[in-house]
């Protein structure tokens, strides 16, 4: 089996606001499905560093951007929904579909 | 094509695009998110700012979140959690991370309709109530709740309370009350509450049951209504009492009018607990007891009855508490048996005291008894009333116990037994007399009903037959009697029924199946109205005086029927009986012998001695056995042993002679073979020795043969033709030769020789015997070889198949004293399962036969039989060992075959020898004399620790051209070989050395010269290479004495022989 090409994530959260907690706590409930596929996350706390939030247009957070490998997609908001969410990562509907 | 690629991915981008979009506005619609700049101009600062101040306000609303004692969450749109503090979580019973994201349905309980109930919440605005929270493993608490929809938009407050515990104990309180109530309501008996006034607060609904009204029937009436007049004032007073004085207990009877007209007697308490802040009421309690007065009524009346009976069945009656401090109750009649004062308290203790002295123990183990085992107690003891006076009385006892089985109580009744216990000592008094008259009589007594069945027999009767009299009791008489006897015994019985004695014989049965013959006195007894009751018979025991005339016929019998001679005499000798043991052995009849004179069987010879012997009997001395010759019938003398005695009258006097005699021939036969048997044994004693001596005088003798026929050939090959000396060399070779012959002989004869098994085939050596055989049989006997085409071959020592040859030659040859024919005949064989059925140790398969045919005397079945045996012979002494045909038996069977014998008296005899036919080719016939030309140069190692014998090995290898490494011993030998760079090719050893043997030698010798071949040379068995005698095939030997011609040929062999077969040789091979 081929290694798994990792991905590249990029959160955009605001402190410990409610949506932005859940957010991270989705996030990591999705990806523990997929324990072989390697994942490079980079969380930016635009309240702390607004200035990158700024330079990457985040007007929303939270704000989780896949930057690899394309395209590059967006998503707003708690990433509640995780077939939207897997959708959007490439990993499809759960750990059974890449069987 | 490439624009309509680009169009196509423009168009994915597009849709993804508005994909995306759609989520954004899905997520910022339900406040998914946490913040939104409203456009790109706004600067961070500005965010932070207003971010700050949403935080301060967050702050406050968290601590007051975080400290509450209440479980709160907060759940989006959607109903997931998205936050929780910590009394959530502790309530939720998982971590705060683990809730976050779940949906609050999955705490609800499962058949609750979740989503209609959301979405009605989210309507109203709020809601609240309980609910049973499911928590881990299936349990569940019950929560009280209250829930706020959109405290922000898109946010849901909902706060939590465990009321599980609060719920279990309101729970418990009402199934109390409701128990109480229950137990209060059915109880039979009756409840009231008064208050101070007087009026009846409540009353349980038993009272009516209690009056015979329904419930229903009483409204409008009071209980005080239904309390007769005389009492109803009495009720009045004493409550006004009670609460005047605060007392608080108060118990009376009264009496009650029932519906159906009757009076009944109830009995009441009260309790004030007017001061009992819960109850402030009077507590009225009623119960009926009328049965309970009627009943006290009926038994005092029956006791004053029972009282009565009991003085005059002199039965007293008792109750007695448990424990030496309990206290006992007695009856008026109990009281008078005592002799004690009515009235008197008595105590388990004290009562004992009125006890035996010798009968407490006893009395104290039966009560005991009675109280652990619950089984009524029954004795029988004595008393001492206080008036010294002793009773007998008879006390039975039974133990009351309560629900849990633990005694309360004991009682029972008690009577005075002292007159009639007199009465019954004096019975048995009488009976024990006349029983021990009965059973100490010598005669048996036996006692039988009408009907015949035993009812008594006595210990002597029993002991008589051998039954015990149990075995005998309750069984007919006629059992016992003898089948024989039986139609008499009946005869007897009728008449015994009509009244007549009689006295007559009997055989009856013993248990051990005997019968004993008794005599019989039976006489019936009759009942006080006459009728027959019982016979009585009495028993007496005749067989020793019947029986003495059937013991002197059975001796007369004996006498008879011995095999010893019997007869007696008068003293004078003449014979007055004469037993068939005589008539077999003298050969006379009784007939012809009675009144005859004993001196017709004495031989002349003897006649004074035989007549001195008979005076010195008949005048009563004893005489020994003795030896003697007697005269048969036919004239012969027969040798027999004597015993004479005087025979006696039964006052002592000698008045007749008796003499018995035993025919001595099969004693003196059995000695004879005795005597031949241990002939034998020192016949194969001797052998044994003969050979042991053979086998160590043959390896010395051996050794001497090989250097003397080695150096004759020596001298020979050096010597021309014509020399003088040549002459006398061929002389002292032939001389040495005949040696060697008479030590193989030796050894044959001695079984030491070692047997060399080879593939052989059975013409070529009958071939070679030829002209051997011929000179053994002589000119009177005609010798015929016949042979079968394409014989067989057989695996055997080509030595031992002539040894077999020439002794069934000489056999045959003695067995023809006046010449005659003799075949000798080869030819092959198929043994079938049939053939061999019968013999053991032989299986069916090919064979090659021998037969070897003679026309002389032949011999009888009993000779025939024995021919093989060893030391058995028909020749006379000093011409046959007895061995030659016993040899052949073992050489056969040695060689896996087996041998029989055909033979009619007058019609000659015919051996035959089956071998078992080998399919293997033929191995090379060895015999040729000449020594081989061809010069070797290999190396061979040569142990041999007798000098001369290695020195001439050592001539004839070197002068052969072998390079040769000299030995006189293992331990040289393995020094030689480390020493020696070379290869040495064989490994030459005598086996029988001193320290080390040969065979030793050439094990270590092969771990460091695996490719060395190994060549063993010896006179005589020994253990180390061969096993019973026979060599195994894959070991090199050659047998001394040894030529030249015979050594060089066999290294030659071994060391051409191929290398697989030699170089296999390794210690494994010699069999332990």
């Amino acid at each position: 089996m081929p290694e798994p090409i990792p991905i590249c994530l990029r959160l955009y959260i605001a402190g410990d606001a409610p949506n932005s907690v859940v957010a991270i706590a989705n996030l990591r409930r999705a990806l523990e499905q997929f324990p072989d596929q390697p994942v490079e996350l980079e969380v930016i706390d635009v309240l702390a560093h607004p200035e990158i939030g700024a330079r990457d247009g985040v007007l929303v957070t939270p704000t989780l951007v896949k930057l690899s490998p394309g395209p590059e997609r967006r998503l707003l908001g708690n990433l509640r929904n995780a077939e939207l969410l897997l959708g959007a990562l490439g990993l499809g509907a759960g750990p059974h579909a890449r069987d | 094509m490439l624009e309509i690629d680009r169009l196509r991915r423009s168009n994915d981008d597009l849709h993804r695009r508005l994909a995306e979009a759609e989520q954004a506005l899905f997520a910022l619609a339900h406040g998914e998110v946490d913040a939104v700049a409203l456009d790109t101009s706004t600067s961070p600062i500005l965010l932070h700012a207003a971010q700050q101040q949403l935080r301060s306000s967050q702050q406050l609303f968290r601590s007051v979140f975080d400290c509450s004692l209440d479980a709160i969450t907060l759940a989006d749109a959607h109903g997931n959690y998205v936050d929780a503090n910590a009394a959530a979580t502790r309530l939720f019973g998982v971590a705060h991370g683990e809730l976050i994201g779940r949906h609050y349905s999955e705490f609800i309980p499962t058949d609750l309709d979740g989503p209609a109930r959301f979405h009605r919440f989210i309507i109203d605005g709020s809601r609240s109530g309980q609910f049973a929270l499911r928590i881990r493993d299936g349990a569940h608490r019950i929560i009280d709740f209250s829930a706020v929809a959109n405290v922000t938009p898109g946010l849901h407050l909902c706060v939590l309370r465990d009321i599980t515990d609060r719920v279990a104990a309101e729970d418990s309180l009402r199934r109390n009350e409701a128990l109480f109530r229950a137990v209060i309501e059915k109880s039979a008996e009756v409840i009231s509450l008064t208050s101070a006034d007087g009026n009846t607060r409540y009353l349980t609904p038993s009272a009516w049951r209690l009056l015979g009204w329904h419930p229903d029937e009483m409204v409008g009436r009071t209980l005080r209504d239904q309390v007769i007049p005389e009492d109803r004032d009495r009720i009045g007073s004493e409550l006004a009492r009670l609460v005047r004085t605060g007392e608080r207990d108060m118990a009376m009877n009264l009496r009650v009018a029932h519906r159906d007209g009757s009076i009944r007697w109830v009995e009441s308490t009260a309790t004030n607990l007017l001061h009992d802040p819960d109850v402030r009421a009077i507590v009225g309690n009623y119960r009926d007891i009328t049965a309970r007065k009627h009943a006290e009524d009926a038994l005092r009346a029956s006791r004053d009855e029972l009282e009565v009976a009991q003085a005059i069945a002199h039965v007293g009656s008792w109750t007695s508490g448990v424990g030496m401090d309990g206290i006992v109750e007695w009856s008026r009649e109990c009281y008078r048996i005592y002799g004690i004062p009515e009235g008197t308290p008595i105590t388990v203790a004290s009562y004992y005291a009125y006890v035996h002295p010798d009968d407490r123990q006893r009395m104290h183990l039966a009560t005991r008894a009675a109280l652990d085992a619950g089984a009524p107690a029954e004795i029988e003891h004595r008393i001492v009333r206080p008036d010294g006076e002793i009773r007998h009385v008879h006390q039975r006892g039974v133990v009351e116990r309560d629900a849990h089985g633990q005694a309360v109580r004991m009682f029972g009744t008690l009577q005075d037994v002292t007159e009639r216990l007199a009465t019954v000592e004096a019975l048995r008094e009488s009976e024990q007399r006349y029983r021990r008259i009965v059973e100490n009589t010598t005669e048996g007594v036996w006692v039988s009903d009408p009907d015949g069945i035993t009812i008594f027999v006595n210990a002597r009767m029993g002991k008589m037959l051998g039954w015990t009299v149990e075995e005998i009791v309750g069984r007919p008489l006629y059992e016992f009697v003898k089948d024989s006897d039986l139609p008499a015994a009946r005869e007897r019985t009728r008449r015994r029924q009509q009244g007549l004695s009689d006295r007559d014989d009997v055989h009856l049965r013993r248990k051990d199946g005997t019968y004993l013959l008794v005599s019989i006195q039976a006489n019936p007894l009759f009942d006080a109205s006459g009728n027959f009751e019982m016979a009585l018979c009495l028993i007496t025991d005749v067989s020793a005086q019947r029986g003495a005339d059937a013991v002197r016929a059975h001796l007369a019998s004996i006498v008879e029927s011995s095999d010893d001679s019997i007869i007696s005499a008068t003293l004078d000798g003449i014979i007055t009986s004469w037993n068939l043991g005589a008539a077999k052995l003298y050969q006379y009849s009784a007939a012809e012998m009675m009144g005859k004179s004993m001196s017709v069987l004495i031989p002349e010879a003897s006649a004074v001695g035989e007549l001195d012997i008979r005076r010195r009997v008949a005048r009563g001395e004893s005489v020994p056995q003795y030896e003697a010759q007697r005269a048969r019938k036919d004239g012969s003398g027969v040798e027999v042993a004597v015993t004479i005695s005087p025979v006696r009258s039964a006052e002592g006097s000698v008045i007749g002679i008796s003499q018995i005699s035993r025919d001595l021939s099969a004693r003196r036969a059995a000695e004879a073979a005795h005597h031949r048997v241990e002939e034998q044994f020192r016949q194969v004693q001797k052998m044994e020795a003969v050979g042991r001596l053979a086998g160590g005088v043959a390896h010395d003798f051996n050794n001497l043969l090989s250097v003397i026929l080695s150096y004759s050939d020596f001298a020979i090959e050096e010597l021309k033709d014509g020399d003088p000396l040549r002459s006398d060399i061929v002389q002292i070779k032939e001389a040495a030769q005949r040696a060697a012959e008479l030590t193989k002989q030796l050894l044959a004869f001695s079984r030491q020789q070692v047997l060399q098994p080879r593939v052989v085939e059975l013409d070529r050596i009958i071939d070679g015997l030829k002209s051997m055989l011929g000179r053994l049989l002589g000119e009177d006997v005609e010798l015929a070889l016949v042979t079968a085409p394409a014989l067989g071959r057989v695996l055997a020592d080509p030595g031992q198949i002539e040894q077999v040859v020439m002794n069934l030659t000489i056999n045959a040859r003695d067995a023809m004293p006046d010449g005659g024919k003799l075949s000798i005949e080869t030819s092959n064989v198929h043994l079938d399962a049939g053939d061999v059925g019968g013999v053991s140790g032989v299986q069916a398969g090919d064979y090659v036969l021998l037969a070897v045919a003679d026309s002389g005397t032949g011999m009888d079945a009993e000779t025939c039989a024995r021919v093989f045996e060893p030391f058995f012979t028909t020749k006379p002494t000093g011409k046959g060992t007895g061995l030659g045909l016993s040899t052949v038996f073992g050489i056969v069977q040695q060689s896996g075959g087996f041998v029989d014998v055909q033979s009619e008296l007058g019609q000659g005899t015919t051996f035959r020898a089956y071998f078992p036919r080998s399919h293997r080719i033929a191995d090379s016939m060895t015999g040729s004399g000449v020594i081989p030309v061809i010069r070797s140069s290999e190396t061979i190692l040569l142990v041999e620790d007798e000098d001369q014998v290695r020195a001439v090995a050592c001539a004839i290898l070197r002068r052969n051209g072998y390079h040769v490494l000299e030995s006189a011993g293992g331990g040289d030998a393995l020094l030689i070989s480390k020493e020696f760079a070379g290869k040495i090719h064989l490994l030459l050893t005598d086996v029988v050395m001193p320290r080390m043997n040969g065979r030793k030698l050439s094990e270590l010798l092969l771990e460091e010269r695996p490719e060395m071949q190994v060549l063993f040379a010896s006179g005589y068995t020994d253990d180390t290479i061969v096993r019973h005698g026979v060599l195994e095939e894959d070991v090199a030997f050659i047998q001394k004495p040894f030529t030249p011609a015979s050594l060089l040929r066999k290294v030659r062999e071994v060391l051409d022989a191929p290398r697989p077969a030699l170089s296999g040789l390794t210690p494994g091979h010699f069999r332990q």
